[in-house]
């Protein structure tokens, strides 16, 4: 046995632990059919506390490569995974009465979205082109299925054909652009092609690199969404059942900026500035038009693939400004993303019982007399969305705008924010429905106890972490110091 | 009492979160009394600060600096000086003033209701109180939820329209003054205010910083031509949102100025002042002649409030003009006049929206022309709305005559022109509030509805007693508000002239 390659295995445990979790889910589902859905339930929520507490037991440990160089474990990824089982354990839960309600089968969507899981885990820790294309695939494939679940609803086979041709495309092209990139560099591992980049491989092989870097990049837009490479994510969103919906808008969304964090911040020495273009154009796209398109949206879904648009394009900017700082804030702007949108998409989900289901933005109306509470929380997740203090959905634009400004990048900074001016008026359109209009309905809306305790703290989170920012934010920044 | 600022920002709110999760629509007289001590325990802790303050020291006083997220360098830095401390105490009082004089007006959701006006208090305490930017920047732009949901949730038919464009007008404004903050938080590597006062920047920075905080507070105050959301946003308020937004949102921008754009960058308001005198002129007389011509009562009342934060603005700016020629004591002079105005307009505006308040609750107009002969049916009301229209048309006596007489005086010294335009306000403020007063107060009885009018209720009469008291106080004996604001007055000016260009 090869002991060099099972060295600090141990790093790996998490994505283990939800490997266990997924086919202990699996035989659970096949040898005990009728008590499945729980049975899976429970047995995801194990794996994925056990995952996040092995994720923050190692935050603190130094970067280590293991598996031969194709796998890393260092602050940014145990973040990363830490977050992605949290965000995966709390779209399960929101998710579940949904599920039972649409006579989804919960067994099978238990173990899809833990093998998504597992690949989004392996996707951040990734550390060649390899293991991350492998940890893409795993990840989205079960996507794919999850849009299709309940098969026998159209949109829903509608919206996942065209998430999976538009994923195989993006597939494509992104192991086009890897295969040039090896093909220059005779390397898959990221050390070494930070090595070539800056090496005499560069000045003989430049045409082969810009090529790589513009199918790479296409690619991972592609993944996240970003203008140009949009147009599946409004059509996704709201065809697929909104328990998937969920899904998808959230842990996925950490998985694929830690793809384009490792891969931007290889070094590029001279096509840095190539790269910085790159950026710089998808970002101002995807956080103009996601705005400005949302803002004629009457769909919630719809409306909220738009905002994960404009969200992911404001990520960006902390990628474009190139520096440890810039990085630290691409990575909490997306962890307190992916909290705002599970809030977010998590209420559409939980409302949507009884036989209710919201569709529509004006679904919502009069939710504060329906109950003030809920409203309340889905005001503070809005308004956070919407960039405006005390909630931290403004620390998240103020790091990354602070990053563009400290390298000089102001213009961008004030696009970026005239950009939210924009943003901001769909989600008060959205807060104006719940507030503002009378409902339909008189009759009051209630959730279970339980649902209803995670849901308030979910919501308060953003308020807490909008007023205690400090332990997060330095968390990220040491993740790159 | 070292703590005395933090628990005036934090009380008001933890209050109001209180009272919106446990506070029930079945019991608004319950709510109404719990919010009602809570303004009355703010109002007794501002007592400390008042005594506790020495109105001669030239730094912050009651300060606390604890850092708050390190690792950006932002601190949780309050502290106050004279200015600050008068619009804290004013910010409560009109609070106050709002619960009173709406007490029965609000019948749907009073908890909600009353934990929006709570909450706007604690964070309008913050606004003053902050010394770091980006916290002052924090507690500015949250003031705007608060306000979004009562204009949209408690306003008249077209309030939707009011509040998105209140909101996004303003928020537009302040996102700009946010990207200020982050060039000059990088530029002096701190956002502590000090540290941001002692930048020395080039004339093109400086130039750009003021265009941004002229957005940021030229929006807010409002001044020509980025007014209209103010008629629109104070027409559909309710009375409650009406007094606060013009006592003290209003505020907020001439704060800005007075505290940021003038001792940040000195050089650039300098080259931009003759600029904004022109607006504030404009503001005073042609908004002045808008308001003359309005159907709408409260509309009339909003295009005055304009034309009065144009003198604001005017008395801000206008020692510019001054400086050149040494006048400094006259520069003292209009910048107080400034304040006093400030000051003197929360009360006058907040009466006079109450008024219009207590008779929309009755009659369920505002239009001037569906009202004549108020006074047959309600005296009482009617001699305090005299005293309040006299001192919006700027009587002696009233508190709205100080403040212009010392502007109109002190301009003087800038041009004479300057001051002939400015005291227009005299003609055009008596025309649209003495009219307006005739057409509603006097005349025949036209509508039937005045007829069934009852007079103020115990709890309008207390908040009408209590700013009837403080417009004739202030009229007669201005000096505590002048002692008090002196030294601010003296700093902003000495900060204001200092050039700071880079050499």
């Amino acid at each position: 046995m090869n002991t060099e390659l099972l060295a600090n295995i141990q790093f790996a445990l998490p994505e283990m632990i939800i490997l266990l979790g997924a086919v202990l889910a699996l035989l659970g589902d096949v040898f005990f059919p009728r008590r499945g859905a729980m049975l899976g339930f429970s047995i995801a929520m194990i794996a994925l506390f056990a995952s996040i507490a092995e994720s923050v037991c190692f935050m603190s440990a130094p970067k280590t490569i293991l598996f031969s160089g194709a796998f890393i474990s260092d602050p940014m990824s145990c973040m990363m995974r830490a977050f992605i089982a949290l965000t995966v354990a709390i779209c399960l839960f929101y998710s579940s009465d949904y599920i039972e309600d649409r006579g989804i089968s919960a067994g099978d969507n238990v173990v899809l979205a833990l093998l998504s899981t597992l690949g989004m885990m392996i996707l951040v820790s990734a550390h060649t082109l390899l293991t991350l294309y492998l940890g893409l695939e795993l990840m989205s494939l079960p996507l794919y299925v999850l849009t299709a679940i309940r098969r026998t609803e159209t949109e829903g086979a509608e919206a996942a054909l065209k998430y999976f041709v538009m994923g195989a495309l993006a597939s494509g092209m992104l192991l086009y652009g890897m295969s040039l990139i090896f093909g220059a560099t005779g390397a898959l591992s990221f050390d070494a092609i930070s090595e070539a980049l800056t090496g005499p491989a560069m000045t003989t092989h430049k045409g082969l690199f810009i090529f790589g870097l513009v199918f790479m990049a296409s690619g991972i837009s592609f993944k996240l969404a970003l203008v140009p490479f949009h147009s599946w994510a409004p059509d996704v969103y709201e065809g697929a059942p909104t328990s998937s919906t969920l899904f998808i808008s959230v842990a996925p969304k950490i998985a694929a900026l830690g793809m384009a964090i490792r891969f931007f911040s290889l070094s590029w020495g001279e096509l840095a500035a190539s790269s910085q273009q790159i950026l710089l154009v998808l970002a101002l796209l995807s956080t103009g038009l996601g705005n400005v398109l949302a803002i004629i949206q009457t769909n919630i879904k719809r409306l909220f693939a738009y905002s994960a648009i404009s969200h992911a394009g404001y990520a960006f900017f902390g990628l474009l400004a190139m520096t440890p700082e810039g990085y630290s804030a691409a990575l909490y702007y997306i962890l307190v993303y992916a909290l705002m949108s599970s809030a977010g998409l998590g209420l559409i989900v939980l409302l949507s019982r009884d036989g209710a289901e919201i569709t529509l933005i004006k679904d919502l109306k009069g939710l504060n007399s329906r109950n003030p509470w809920l409203a309340f929380m889905m005001l503070l997740v809005l308004f956070s969305m919407a960039g405006v203090p005390p909630l931290v959905g403004f620390l998240t634009k103020f790091l990354v705008l602070k990053a563009l400004v400290d390298v000089g990048l102001t213009w961008v900074a004030v696009l970026g924010l005239l950009f939210a001016v924009v943003g901001a008026f769909y989600y008060l359109r959205v807060v104006k429905v719940m507030y503002f209009d009378e409902a339909d309905e008189k009759t009051k809306l209630a959730l279970p106890m339980s649902t209803m305790l995670i849901y308030s703290a979910h919501g308060l989170a953003l308020l807490y972490l909008g007023l205690f920012p400090s332990a997060l934010i330095a968390l990220c920044l040491k993740a790159f110091a | 009492m070292q703590h005395l600022l933090s628990f005036l920002i934090w009380f008001p709110i933890i209050a109001g979160v209180m009272i919106f999760t446990f506070g029930r629509d079945a019991h608004p007289n319950r709510v109404r009394l719990v919010s009602l001590v809570a303004v009355l325990v703010s109002l007794g802790f501002c007592v400390p600060l008042f005594s506790g303050f020495d109105a001669a020291m030239q730094t912050m006083q009651f300060v606390e600096s604890h850092p708050w997220v390190p690792s950006l360098g932002l601190t949780y830095h309050l502290g106050i000086d004279g200015l600050s401390l008068l619009l804290i105490v004013l910010s409560i009082f009109t609070n106050l003033i709002v619960m009173l004089a709406t007490w029965e007006s609000i019948q749907k959701k009073v908890p909600q209701y009353l934990a929006a006006f709570l909450i706007m208090q604690g964070l309008l305490v913050g606004v003053f109180a902050s010394l770091d930017v980006i916290l002052f920047y924090i507690f500015w732009e949250a003031t705007l939820i608060p306000m979004y949901l009562i204009i949209g949730v408690w306003g008249s038919d077209n309030r939707v329209y009011a509040a998105i464009k209140f909101f996004l007008y303003t928020f537009l404004g302040s996102v700009l003054m946010l990207a200020a903050f982050l060039y000059m938080g990088f530029e002096a590597k701190s956002f502590g205010l000090d540290a941001v006062y002692a930048l020395k920047l080039s004339m093109t920075a400086q130039s750009l910083i003021f265009v941004a905080f002229f957005f940021g507070f030229a929006i807010k105050i409002p001044m020509f031509p980025v007014h209209t959301w103010l008629p629109d946003a104070h027409t559909e308020a309710p009375a409650g949102g009406s007094i606060v937004l013009a006592a003290i949102l209003l505020k907020l921008g001439a704060y800005g100025f007075l505290r940021y754009a003038l001792p940040i960058v000195p050089d650039a308001a300098a080259h931009f002042a003759p600029v904004i005198i022109v607006l504030s002129l404009i503001a005073v007389v042609y908004v002045g002649l808008v308001a003359i011509i309005q159907q709408d009562m409260k509309r009339l009342i909003a295009y005055s409030s304009i034309s009065h934060m144009g003198f604001v603005t005017l008395g801000c700016f206008v020692f510019y003009m001054m400086a050149a020629k040494g006048h400094m004591q006259a520069a003292a002079l209009v910048m107080e006049g400034a304040i006093v105005i400030m000051i003197s307009h929360a009360f006058v505006s907040s009466a006079m929206f109450a008024g219009v308040g207590f008779i929309y609750d009755r009659m369920h107009t505002r239009q001037i022309q569906d009202f004549g002969g108020i006074v047959n049916t309600m005296p009482i009301f009617a001699s305090f709305f005299m005293l309040f229209a006299m001192a919006n048309a700027g009587l002696p006596g009233t508190s709205g005559f100080v403040g212009e007489f010392m502007v109109i005086m002190g301009s003087m010294k800038a041009g004479f022109w300057i001051t002939f335009w400015a005291a227009t306000t005299l003609i055009i403020g008596a025309t649209y509030t003495l009219w307006m007063y005739k057409r509603v107060i006097f005349g025949p009885v036209e509508n039937k509805a005045v007829n069934g009018l009852k007079d103020l209720s115990c709890y309008e009469l207390s908040a009408y007693v209590l700013l009837a008291g403080m417009v004739i106080a202030m009229g007669v004996y201005p000096k505590p508000v002048l002692d008090c604001v002196h030294q601010s007055v003296q700093t902003t000016l000495n900060k204001a002239e200092a050039s700071k260009l880079k050499g």
